[in-house]
């Protein structure tokens, strides 16, 4: 695992994806850092600054893009799959070599509080803890992405679909605000869930019918639950559209000023969850 | 020991290797031996855990691949179609990377590293990053990968294939040293390679073990016979007497090519020379004018091509 950890973060500096993901990272938050802190005044850099630069959350797809599509398609993956290590290891390495890079990000941004510090008042407690739990909202998209470029063979496909997908999980909260709180509206939304679900379990095992079942199932059952008691639907949509997003989960942090250790847990369970999937792929691949 | 029982492998509706069994023995060299696409690669990625087998078993030194991977797999090193070369690395980081992986002595990895780059005459590239070399080194390079932590079982795929005549031999002779220590397994679709290095040969075709023997006694039973192509001007009955009396014949059919001509191919392991004059007696003995007649050498090759050939028939 040692092994891998570092050949992997020699390689992502030795290609330059590091350099550009720290620079892109700092001349982004650089920009929210010079309004909000430098000329509005805001003394910590954990709200506004931390909790607007989530724009940042892009990047993570550039980083992760690269590792495990490019191994697949040049074969370099026979190498590591027929050493003595366990996949679980060799994903384990990739993972924390990318954390890192992101760590180096974040050893950056904790000399904002330094630099606010040296003008006059700063909130240093309350900018570190919040940049430890940022840190670990970063941990979790790269972990995210990393699952989703080891559904593919190709760079590129990785990187947009993470784009979109961190779109989706950082923005919906905001969109789904446009959208009538009726139950009727939420009963559509599930709906379409239900059929996003079944198609990816169609995708997955290669079986419409399987698919197909799943759809109907999980549709069945939101329209029974519709029809005894839909008042559970009235803004239900809203209400997990507001929960996807893990940067709503900071918010105790930057802005309430508490340690809170369910985010903490939360986050960690998440990291956890995609790096448990993204083993799952990879065994499954090659186990079919 | 290598043991391989019951060996199958579907990709999706294809199956790419059909119930293959064998048990391979320390300090041999094997080559599989197959068309391309006969199922070598895939039987070669099972058998390093690369990939999954649909059903059947794969024991390295009595460890399972599936139940205790990471002990099988410390007894094996494998140079795949494509050496896993990483492009961005030089020799040394790349040969140091993969001791680290097969888990070598940290104090003995430097001279270790030196002594395999020795072995496989790269030395004098070793400071120099991969994607810079040419194919000849690369090939080298992932063979110094695989050798790597000297595993008991080298398993090499197509390890030849994009050398120049020179560098073939050199890594024939590389191969052939390598015997001592260790078993190596290496795949071709040339028989003639195969049977330069090779103990024992392993023919493949269509996912299916069609022979497994040593090269001396796979040679007598496929021959070095030759064909000779005769046309002769009489009907094919009296052909066909005069040929009878021939022993050195093997084999023979004859067929009316018009009313007055007839074709045939006749099959030897005698010296084609020494048979085609006596039958120009035995012809002319009969008054039969013989109007064409020519020697064609089956190699080895051919005939490896026509037995792994008609076997889906």
């Amino acid at each position: 695992m040692i092994a891998i950890y570092k050949r992997e973060l020699r390689s992502l500096f030795n290609s330059m994806t590091a350099y550009i993901f720290i620079a892109m990272y700092m001349l982004i938050f650089g920009i929210y850092f010079r309004i909000y802190n430098l000329s509005q005044g805001a003394t910590s850099i954990a709200y506004p600054t931390l909790y607007y630069s989530y724009i940042c959350f892009f990047l993570f797809a550039i980083l992760t893009m690269k590792s495990l599509p490019e191994e697949r398609k040049e074969k370099i993956d026979q190498l590591l799959y027929t050493s003595p290590v366990s996949v679980t290891r060799i994903v384990l390495g990739k993972y924390l070599s990318m954390c890192t890079v992101f760590f180096v990000v974040i050893l950056l941004l904790a000399t904002c509080p330094l630099v606010l510090k040296s003008l006059g008042i700063a909130m240093l407690s309350v900018d570190y803890t919040s940049l430890l739990a940022y840190f670990l909202l970063g941990c979790v998209y790269i972990a995210i992405c990393m699952f989703i470029s080891s559904l593919t063979e190709s760079q590129i496909i990785s990187a947009i679909i993470s784009l979109v997908t961190v779109f989706v999980l950082e923005y919906f909260s905001g969109l789904s605000g446009v959208l009538s709180d009726k139950p009727y509206v939420s009963l559509v939304g599930f709906i379409l869930i239900a059929a996003v679900i079944g198609l990816i379990c169609w995708l997955l095992t290669r079986n419409p019918v399987f698919g197909f079942t799943v759809g109907i199932v999980l549709s069945l059952a939101v329209l029974v639950l519709y029809i005894f008691k839909s008042s559970l639907f009235n803004g239900a949509l809203q209400k997990i559209f507001g929960m996807l997003p893990p940067s709503n989960y900071l918010i105790n942090f930057i802005y309430y000023y508490m340690f809170d250790i369910r985010t903490i847990v939360y986050y960690l369970s998440l990291i956890g969850l995609f790096v448990f999937f993204t083993v799952q792929t990879i065994q499954k691949r090659r186990y079919s | 020991m290598i043991k391989v029982s019951n060996l199958t492998k579907y990709y999706g509706q294809h199956k790419a290797v059909d119930d293959i069994s064998f048990e391979l023995s320390d300090g041999k060299i094997y080559g599989f031996l197959g068309p391309n696409g006969a199922g070598k690669s895939t039987t070669m990625n099972i058998m390093t855990g690369y990939i999954g087998a649909t059903s059947g078993t794969v024991e390295i030194n009595g460890y399972n691949i599936m139940e205790e991977p990471e002990k099988a797999k410390a007894n094996i090193g494998y140079l795949p179609e494509i050496p896993p070369l990483y492009q961005d690395m030089t020799v040394n980081e790349y040969l140091k990377f993969v001791a680290e992986l097969k888990k070598v002595n940290k104090k003995e990895i430097k001279e270790h590293i030196a002594q395999i780059e020795e072995q496989t005459k790269i030395s004098d590239v070793s400071e120099r990053l991969i994607k810079h070399l040419s194919k000849g080194y690369r090939q080298r390079v992932g063979l110094a990968g695989a050798l790597v932590s000297y595993p008991d079982v080298i398993i090499l795929d197509e390890p030849t294939v994009g050398l120049d005549p020179k560098q073939i031999n050199e890594m024939r002779e590389l191969i052939s040293s390598l015997r001592e220590k260790h078993t190596v397994i290496l795949s071709s679709h040339i028989l003639q390679e195969v049977s330069a290095v090779c103990d024992v040969i392993l023919i493949i075709s269509h996912g299916k073990l069609v022979a497994n023997d040593t090269p001396e006694r796979l040679s007598e039973n496929m021959g070095n016979s030759s064909v000779l192509h005769y046309r002769i001007k009489a009907d094919s009955d009296s052909v066909s007497e005069v040929l009878k009396n021939f022993e050195e014949i093997s084999k023979f059919d004859c067929k009316p090519d018009n009313e007055a001509v007839t074709v045939c191919e006749i099959e030897t392991t005698a010296d084609p020379e020494e048979l085609q004059n006596q039958l120009f007696f035995a012809f002319a003995d009969q008054r039969m004018p013989i109007l064409e007649s020519s020697i064609e050498t089956r190699t080895l090759e051919d005939i490896f091509l026509q037995l792994t050939g008609s076997t889906d028939n």
